[in-house]
């Protein structure tokens, strides 16, 4: 569409205004200030679309008369339009097309010939001052912005730019170079701290080579350590066991001289030559009885020399030791001695008492009777039984004498009694008899000898007594039978006579066979059975006396001989021993003290003789064992050295130095101690190293995090490879799929700048322009200098109505004063870029108020239609 | 020449922290943390039980590096229950435990016989009578590069010659290249048995005269040394004939599975598919701790749900929990999920629209055979791009140098960062991103 003829009838400042023969390319209008080529603008724009509201000033109220509004011919492909519009009184006015016949066309038809353009568009693209070109937005509007913008993009639920800054956050929320938050970064330090951890741990492989080298060393320096601890161990055992070994040696000290002054050569006896103790010890015991047993140094364990106690006594000792027994059986004896020493001489004198009284006894009893005579009677008691059956037969005898006489009376009697007075007569018969007894009695007394004298009188008193009882019982019993026994009683009288007699003749012959018997005992043959009796009494005495005396006798005798033998054997014994005998006495008896006082003297000697033997016996054995403890001790070392070293020392020094030992041995255990202590802390800090289960968890700690790590890393190349995809493909839409209009207004730009910049640029998906230099930099528009800012805006402008023109319809544009800004290349430049653009069909109405852009668009656009604008009145 | 036997043993990588776990439940962690010490307990006990003649180690006893000292005195410990049985051991480093790495605190028994920085031979002896003669060779050094194989004689010495080496035979891909050589080195000589280390797999090189075998390490460290791991029983019979004998010593066992969530419809589903599938792994080998990498593959109506951001923490803990639970000391542990389903986006057409996702995916497409890994000399499956004709290669690399050339990164990691990356999966989820926000709303 080009202007043909611009008429206005009342605009503004404008009256009756008609520009005719406008030319199809660049027309150019020159007027001054204020010389109303805005006004002339805002026609067009009112024609094409509409007064603007009452009240706004761009509605431009006629001021110099004519109605309101005017018209404009178009041509179109040929064809004339009259577009026209006069203020009706509505608003923004009715637009009128006619067609070169007058022809008036229904309203729709300038929206046809305008392809619907926009008011908005129209006066953002095709009609626009200095104003516009300054301003960005007015490109933005959303029907210019969408043919700047959005071709070439899809149709996604994210606007692209959103989702590039959704993956820009993304990448960030796993990685930012100095973040600390982000996640990568976060396992980043995780594993740094991990790792440090880890070089911390292993470092533990050479703390624990080194702790292996020190125990190594320790190891060898424990080793030093036990030998000096071995050493110092030995050397206070060696000083301990001299002091244990002390006493002992005193001991064999203090025995040696007890031998010495026993006259026992030391030498014999010096430990110097000695060699095991046990055996002597075992020796020594087994010998308990003689002697010690002292096991020779040269010799072997089986040989060992017993040292008899004897030997080391002296002669008169040994001498003195060897009757010991018989001294010893001497004094077990003396008790006795002195006891018999006492008897003999009481025993002597009863002996001598006892030989007198016999001596007297015999000479009382007759010459007749010696000694052997008394000892030769026989005194027994069977002697007497016989004695008494002797008077017991003469008792017998003249009891039948007399109980004959009697009886025979006593019949008589009887029989004159019966006949007078019996109880009389048997009274007087018991009187009788009684009377006859007591003097049968008497008689007896008379008539027996003296000896047997009282025999016969109890024998007649006896058979006295048993005739009164006889006669008492016969009395009794003649009472009771007297009346019966009357007729026999004479018988009985005649019968009792004749046995009187027979009595008498008895009697005779046992006084006869009595004395034969006693002339056969030795005895006196006048002798009665009592005074046979009492002879035998005194024989009996006499011959007691005799024994006594014999046997008093015999004791002294015997007494004697044994202080006898006693004697001699002190005798013997003193021999024995060499000493001086006994002082012999005369007698006996003398002897018994000095006898005893030797033998105590002896019994003394020997026990002292004893107890020194013991005494040695001990010795010895001290010695014996103090030299088997001293071998003993001595040990490897021997005996001898050791006793040399014994003898060396004093118990002081020796004490000092175990000190010191002992000092030693324990600053050498707690050195030994201390090592071990070190070792076993060592072993257990190797111990503890080894077992560390640390660094494998923190190696596996670290596989996990580097795991975690991979993993982040993905997400985050899955972002990254993304952003990279986006921002090529992105590249590739601003290279190859920039809209239309972008690629027009670049070369625009380019040819106004000549070269200076080469592209323009609508990033993908954004709303903004970018241009690029020559050099490849990209500017945002604001950072344009302001005339660059304007060109950029202008080449935008042109290259929007190319594409809208090619689209729709190429509405004229109109332009007031826009090159003002421009310096001269860039105005020249533009104006031949216009000339060039108006040639290929685009109309261009361009107002000026410059005379200098005047003639560069006649310098530069010489077709170019150049007038000036009428002067308004 | 006397039958006889032996435990041919390598990279027991004592103390050498299992890898690509995350957090564990104590327990489990310090079972993994004593695995390979466990592993070579184990076979210890087997050589001691069968009554072995000796026991060689071709390398890699320990991880020098980690100067970790309990492992020190472990190894000690094991070798010391062998010498304590008369079981002498004969020990080849490697470059894990060079010469001279082993802590100096530790001493190893006397029957123990490590081998110098050159080929030595030592008699393996039964009742003072030689029975075999083993010869072997040390790294003096951690980088040993020499053909090693090269310099022990080819006519050995005794009725049974075996060599002992720790090496890469035939630049096997996936190990770095110590004492490299080719199996011909090994083949063309008199020895009979090569007990070599280095390889972690178990693998019989050449099964005739002279045997050359890799016993595979006794506990896989990582998810990529999955299976049954151990030693070599081998039996040598009065002909000199060899048995191989497997003996499995791993604590822990890795797997690897991939599932494919086309059929499920709801994550019950999923947790019923790891029930099925750890139920088999424990029923394969019961007394072992496994540890599964889980790939769910494919695409459906889960994926959605497995995409959402707690997901995939929050699913491991319930599968965790569901086999921790029924685990009775030797779990079924979920290593990991890796979740690399898909929408059912249709790939192509958003790969061909004009507009800038589809710029986006083409470019993907570009970069994601080609890992844009600037020091990738040493790895197979990781050569830097050929072309780069758009240049995207560059730029990825640009954006991503900016931590992954971090030097704090190389040192936390311990090794080059850019080959810790799981390239595909890297490229995957970027695409993933730009999909779920920049694809039109209604081809979700």
């Amino acid at each position: 569409m080009i202007f043909r003829r611009v008429h206005i009838e009342g605009f503004g400042i404008w009256h009756d205004l008609d520009l005719s023969d406008l030319g199809p390319g660049v027309n150019v209008f020159l007027a001054p200030n204020e010389g109303g080529k805005s006004t002339l603008m805002a026609f067009i724009r009112a024609v094409l679309f509409g007064f603007k509201r009452r009240g706004d000033p761009h509605r431009y109220e006629p001021l110099r008369g004519g109605r309101h509004g005017g018209f404009i011919d178009v041509e179109t492909s040929g064809t004339g339009y009259r577009v026209s519009r006069i203020d009706d009184g509505t608003s923004r006015g009715e637009a009128v097309v006619t067609g070169a016949d007058g022809r008036r066309f229904d309203p729709g038809k300038l929206g046809s010939l305008l392809s619907n353009t926009t008011e908005t568009l129209y006066e953002n693209v095709f009609a626009f001052g200095l104003e516009e070109l300054q301003r960005l937005d007015t490109l933005q509007a959303e029907d210019v912005a969408g043919h700047i913008y959005s071709a070439g993009m899809g149709a996604g639920t994210l606007n692209p730019v959103v989702f590039r800054q959704q993956i820009q956050e993304a990448l960030e929320r796993l990685y930012r170079p100095r973040g600390k938050k982000p996640e990568i970064s976060r396992l980043l330090s995780d594993i740094e701290a991990t790792q440090d951890r880890l070089e911390n741990r292993q470092q533990n492989a050479n703390a624990h080579a080194e702790l292996v080298r020190r125990r190594k060393r320790l190891n060898e320096r424990r080793a030093q350590h036990h030998a000096t601890l071995e050493r110092r161990q030995e050397e206070y055992e060696d000083l301990a066991r001299l002091q244990t070994a002390w006493p002992q040696y005193q001991k064999l000290l203090e025995a040696e001289a007890t031998f010495e002054a026993v006259g026992v050569a030391p030498t014999r006896l010096r430990i110097g030559n000695v060699a095991r103790a046990e055996a002597s010890q075992n020796a020594s015991t087994a010998a308990a009885g003689g002697g010690v047993a002292i096991a020779e140094a040269s010799s072997d364990l089986g040989s060992t020399e017993q040292v008899d106690v004897l030997d080391l006594m002296s002669s008169a000792q040994r001498a003195l030791l060897t009757q010991a027994s018989r001294i010893r059986g001497l004094m077990s004896n003396a008790e006795r001695l002195r006891e018999l020493h006492a008897t003999v001489d009481a025993r002597q004198r009863e002996a001598r008492h006892l030989r007198h009284a016999l001596f007297n006894d015999l000479e009382e009893m007759g010459g007749e009777w010696s000694l052997d005579r008394v000892r030769a009677t026989r005194t027994d008691v069977t002697v007497r039984d016989e004695i008494r059956q002797w008077s017991e037969r003469f008792q017998e005898t003249e009891t039948q004498i007399r109980t004959t006489d009697a009886r025979a009376t006593d019949a008589n009697l009887v029989y004159q009694a019966m006949l007078e007075n019996r109880e009389q007569i048997g009274r007087g018969t018991l009187l009788s008899t009684w009377g006859l007894i007591a003097a049968a009695i008497t008689a007896t007394a008379i008539l027996v000898p003296a000896p047997a004298r009282l025999t016969s009188s109890l024998a007649i008193l006896s058979v006295g007594l048993l005739l009164g009882i006889l006669m008492t019982w016969l009395y009794q019993r003649g009472l009771r039978h007297r009346r019966s026994d009357q007729a026999l009683a004479a018988q009985r009288e005649a019968n009792l006579w004749q046995s009187h007699n027979d009595a008498n003749n008895a009697l005779a012959t046992v006084s006869d066979e009595w004395s034969d018997w006693l002339g056969g005992q030795g005895l006196p043959r006048e002798l009665s059975t009592q005074g046979a009796l009492d002879l035998l009494d005194r024989l009996r005495q006499s011959q007691d006396k005799d024994r006594r005396a014999q046997a008093a006798e015999t004791t002294v005798d015997t007494a004697m001989a044994e202080l006898q033998r006693a004697c001699m054997t002190v005798l013997s014994v003193l021999e024995q021993l060499d000493r001086q005998a006994m002082d012999l006495r005369y007698d006996t008896l003398k002897m018994v003290d000095p006898l005893l006082s030797t033998i105590g003297e002896l019994q003394a000697e020997v026990e002292a003789v004893e107890e020194n033997r013991e005494r040695i016996r001990q010795v010895l054995n001290e010695y014996a064992r103090a030299r088997a403890g001293l071998r003993a001790l001595a040990g490897e070392e021997g005996a001898a050295e050791f006793q040399r070293r014994l003898e060396a020392t004093n118990p002081e020094s020796l004490a000092r130095a175990l000190g010191e030992a002992q000092g030693h041995l324990v600053s050498a255990r707690a050195d030994r101690d201390a090592i071990n202590e070190k070792l076993g802390a060592l072993r257990q800090q190797s111990d503890d190293l080894e077992n560390d289960v640390e660094l494998p968890n923190l190696l596996q700690a670290r596989e996990t995090q580097r795991t975690d790590l991979v993993e982040q890393l993905h997400h985050w190349a899955g972002h990254a490879v993304c952003a990279a995809l986006y921002d090529e493909a992105k590249r590739k839409y601003e290279a190859e799929r920039q809209p239309e209009v972008v690629r027009l207004a670049s070369r625009y730009f380019q040819m106004m700048t000549d070269g200076r910049y080469t592209r323009v640029i609508a990033p993908l998906g954004e709303n903004r322009l970018e241009v690029e230099q020559e050099r490849g930099d990209r500017l945002p528009p604001s950072a344009l200098s302001r005339g660059t800012g304007e060109q950029l805006y202008l080449a935008m402008r042109l290259a929007l109505a190319k594409v809208y023109g090619d689209q729709a319809v190429p509405l004229p544009l109109v332009a007031d004063d826009i090159l003002v800004n421009f310096d001269d290349d860039r105005a020249r430049a533009t104006a031949a870029l216009l000339s060039l653009y108006a040639s290929e069909g685009h109309q261009i109405l361009a107002f000026t108020c410059h005379r200098h852009l005047v003639r560069t668009f006649e310098t530069n656009a010489p077709e170019a239609q150049i007038r000036a604008l009428p002067a308004h009145a | 020449m006397q039958a006889f036997s032996f435990l041919h043993c390598a990279d027991v990588h004592l103390g050498a922290p299992v890898r690509g776990l995350g957090r564990l439940p104590s327990r489990l962690r310090e079972r993994l943390r004593d695995a390979p010490t466990e592993a070579l307990a184990r076979l210890v006990a087997t050589a001691i039980n069968r009554e072995v003649d000796a026991v060689i180690v071709a390398g890699d006893l320990f991880d020098a590096d980690d100067r970790n000292l309990r492992a020190h005195a472990e190894l000690r410990e094991q070798l010391q229950h062998l010498d304590d049985a008369g079981i002498p051991s004969f020990i080849a480093t490697g470059n894990h435990d060079p010469l001279g790495t082993l802590s100096t605190g530790v001493r190893l028994p006397e029957s123990t016989y490590v081998f110098g920085p050159d080929v030595e031979s030592v008699p393996l002896l039964r009742d003072s009578a030689e029975i075999a003669r083993i010869y072997g060779v040390s790294y003096p050094k951690s980088a040993t590069y020499e053909n090693l194989a090269a310099t022990f004689p080819r006519n050995p010495d005794g009725d049974f010659a075996i060599g002992v080496l720790h090496t890469n035979v035939g630049d096997q891909v996936g190990h770095d290249p110590y004492a490299p050589c080719q199996l011909s080195d090994l083949t063309q000589t008199s020895f009979d048995y090569w007990a070599l280390g280095h390889v972690h797999t178990r693998a019989t090189l050449h099964s005739r005269a002279p045997v050359v075998h890799y016993p595979g390490n006794p506990q896989g460290l990582h998810t990529r040394e999955p299976g049954a791991r151990g030693a070599t029983l081998v039996t040598v019979d009065e002909s000199g004939r060899v048995k191989l004998e497997p003996i499995w010593s791993d604590v822990a066992r890795w797997h690897r599975v991939r599932t494919s969530i086309d059929e499920l419809e709801a994550i019950d589903d999923l947790i019923g598919a790891f029930a099925e599938l750890a139920g088999s792994i424990r029923g394969s080998a019961p007394n072992r701790i496994h540890l599964v990498r889980w790939t769910l593959t494919g695409s459906g109506p889960l994926h959605a749900e497995l995409c959402r951001p707690a997901t995939e923490s929050d699913l491991c803990h319930v599968l965790r929990a569901a086999q921790a639970i029924r685990a009775q000391g030797h779990p079924v542990w979920l290593e990991r999920l890796d979740i690399t389903t898909s929408a059912t986006h249709d790939m192509e057409r958003l790969r061909n629209q004009q507009d800038y996702l589809g710029d986006m995916l083409r470019l993907a497409a570009e970069i994601r055979d080609a890992p844009p890994i600037p020091s990738a000399a040493n790895v197979g499956d990781a050569r830097p791009p050929a072309d780069d004709p758009s240049g995207i290669g560059a730029s990825v690399r640009t954006e991503l140098a900016e931590l992954l050339d971090h030097p704090r990164l190389t040192r936390a990691l311990g090794s080059d960062p850019w080959l810790a990356l799981r390239w595909r999966e890297i490229v995957s989820q970027a695409e993933a991103h730009a999909i779920e926000h920049l694809a039109p709303t209604e081809a979700n």
